[in-house]
């Protein structure tokens, strides 16, 4: 899984490159994405490109939204297509993360 | 034999063709020349010992045609040409060989395209290292791996995962999980509290093979734990504990130990209640339940509101119940059953498993779960699956009118 990365003032927004964040890539990702939250406190994840989630990708960003809030920072997505965000509300696993609707709102949501 | 003289500075290091002989005769390495077609222009000692010819010379005018004689599967050679043809060079290019002896062994090598001014291919060049004890050892490895894997599947299927119960008047259950790889990270497991009351526990650990079935295992056990411990707090009325009691109790116990773990596990723990006539369940984030009523083949979808076990630590499970009636048949079940993608990449999807459950409502348990499997491999086309897959049916027999 590639990621991109694009500071916008203090936020980093991470592109995920990839259509699938499975137990095939996961670990990867959450090796390939550990630097970028240690460096950042207000990271902002952009899924459009994602159409599957499974449990492990869940997981993988759960990590990412744990070590953010431990470090006193805070974890958005935007970007996210129906059927992966059918996977966060059958999980229920929307209720932890602030879902926007798009990277504006998503930044707007840090500036504000 | 030193190679630099202590008066001769490195710079001005210019090696003799002695020198360089030296090195091309006692080299631990093969070293060849080949024209395109495969015949040797050159080997030295130790390709002649690796390939298991006396000397350099027996090789070069025994082995003649390296496609035809040397390489066990021909297409290798072909391979190599064409990966040279491709790039200049290849770097651990692996193959097996038969030696003179006709004993096969694994080689590996290094070699380039030797090409003229014009780019036109004169031959190649290259190392070999006889890399048989490593192969051997990757096999064994892969082979002990396997054994552990296919020892591990049955010690799952006959010890960890639960036996759906044959011998309670009012209730049938059936149940399959087939998991995408040797072990299985879904589970179930069903416990029977007299002819009136059964719980029935289906859960699915995030990622698969052997961690996620610890997982599951552990779960299990802590759901037993608290029940036990939970029946011996209640003192002397003995009454049953309630499903989010026990949910809230293994939930207080695992979920920091699941975070440092960075696991989770979706659970749906559910209680059918003959003598109240009602089921009473804790939904963590698991799929929503199926509920088909045999009458008119309406269907309910029973859902809590909380979390996969081991996110967060201030969750608290809530407990939720439904009406049960004569004939209704429950379907609990994995996203692997509903994910399971076709070859464009479509999910088999909750819609189809509702309508061949409504359209079977009626049909044997067993006969239903063989017809809900079969429809899933046939749109999966594969026996194998990406995910571990379970559906677990429940059929309410006929209840005493009211």
């Amino acid at each position: 899984m590639d990621l991109l990365v694009e500071p916008v003032d203090d936020i980093t927004i991470v592109v995920l490159r990839g259509e699938h964040l499975d137990a095939s890539n996961a670990g990867q990702f959450a090796s390939n994405i550990a630097p970028i939250i240690e460096a950042s406190r207000r990271v902002i994840l952009d899924m459009s490109f994602l159409t599957f989630v499974d449990s492990s990708g869940l997981g993988a960003i759960l990590g990412c939204l744990r070590r953010l809030g431990e470090a006193g920072g805070d974890l958005k997505l935007f970007g996210l297509s129906k059927s992966v965000k059918t996977v966060f509300q059958i999980t229920r696993m929307h209720r932890l993360f602030d879902i926007s609707e798009s990277r504006d709102q998503a930044v707007g949501a840090f500036q504000a | 034999m030193s190679l630099l003289s202590d008066t001769q500075p490195v710079e001005n290091f210019h090696p003799s063709e002695a020198q360089f002989r030296s090195f091309f005769e006692n080299a631990v390495e093969g070293i060849f020349q080949t024209t395109p077609e495969g015949r040797y222009l050159l080997a030295n000692p130790m390709l002649a010992r690796i390939y298991g010819y006396d000397s350099p010379d027996e090789l070069i005018v025994g082995l003649t045609d390296i496609q035809g004689q040397l390489y066990c599967d021909s297409t290798r050679r072909t391979a190599f040409r064409n990966l040279l043809q491709e790039q200049d060079a290849v770097w651990g290019f692996e193959a097996e060989i038969l030696r003179k002896d006709g004993r096969p062994i694994w080689i590996s090598e290094n070699a380039r395209a030797i090409r003229s001014v014009d780019g036109i291919l004169l031959g190649y060049e290259g190392t070999v290292v006889d890399i048989t004890a490593r192969k051997r050892a990757e096999e064994e490895l892969a082979l002990a791996r396997l054994r552990e894997s296919e020892i591990g599947a049955r010690i799952q299927k006959t010890l960890l995962l639960g036996q759906p119960p044959t011998d309670i008047p009012r209730i049938s259950v059936s149940a399959f999980t087939v998991p995408s790889q040797w072990i299985d990270g879904d589970f179930y497991d069903f416990l029977r509290h007299g002819d009136d009351c059964l719980d029935v526990i289906v859960g699915d650990v995030m990622g698969k093979g052997v961690p996620a079935a610890l997982v599951g295992a552990a779960i299990k056990s802590r759901l037993l734990h608290a029940l036990s411990h939970l029946l011996y707090v209640s003192g002397g009325d003995r009454s049953l504990p309630e499903p989010e009691m026990i949910v809230n109790r293994v939930h207080s116990e695992v979920t920091a130990r699941f975070i440092g773990l960075q696991y989770f596990a979706t659970l749906c723990y559910m209680r059918f209640d003959l003598e109240r006539r009602e089921v009473r369940f804790v939904d963590c984030g698991h799929m929503k339940t199926l509920c088909v009523h045999a009458e008119d083949g309406g269907i309910e979808e029973l859902e809590g509101d909380n979390l996969p076990l081991g996110c967060c630590k201030l969750e608290e499970y809530r407990q939720w119940s439904a009406p049960i009636r004569s004939g209704d048949l429950f379907c609990f079940y994995s996203d692997g059953l509903t994910e399971a993608q076709n070859s464009d990449g479509e999910p088999f999807e909750t819609e189809r498993l509702r309508r061949l459950l409504v359209d079977n409502r009626h049909a044997d348990l067993e006969r239903l779960l063989v017809t809900i499997r079969e429809a899933v491999e046939e749109f999966a086309h594969a026996p194998k699956f990406k995910d571990d897959l379970t559906c677990v049916l429940l059929r309410i027999g006929a209840l005493d009118e009211a």
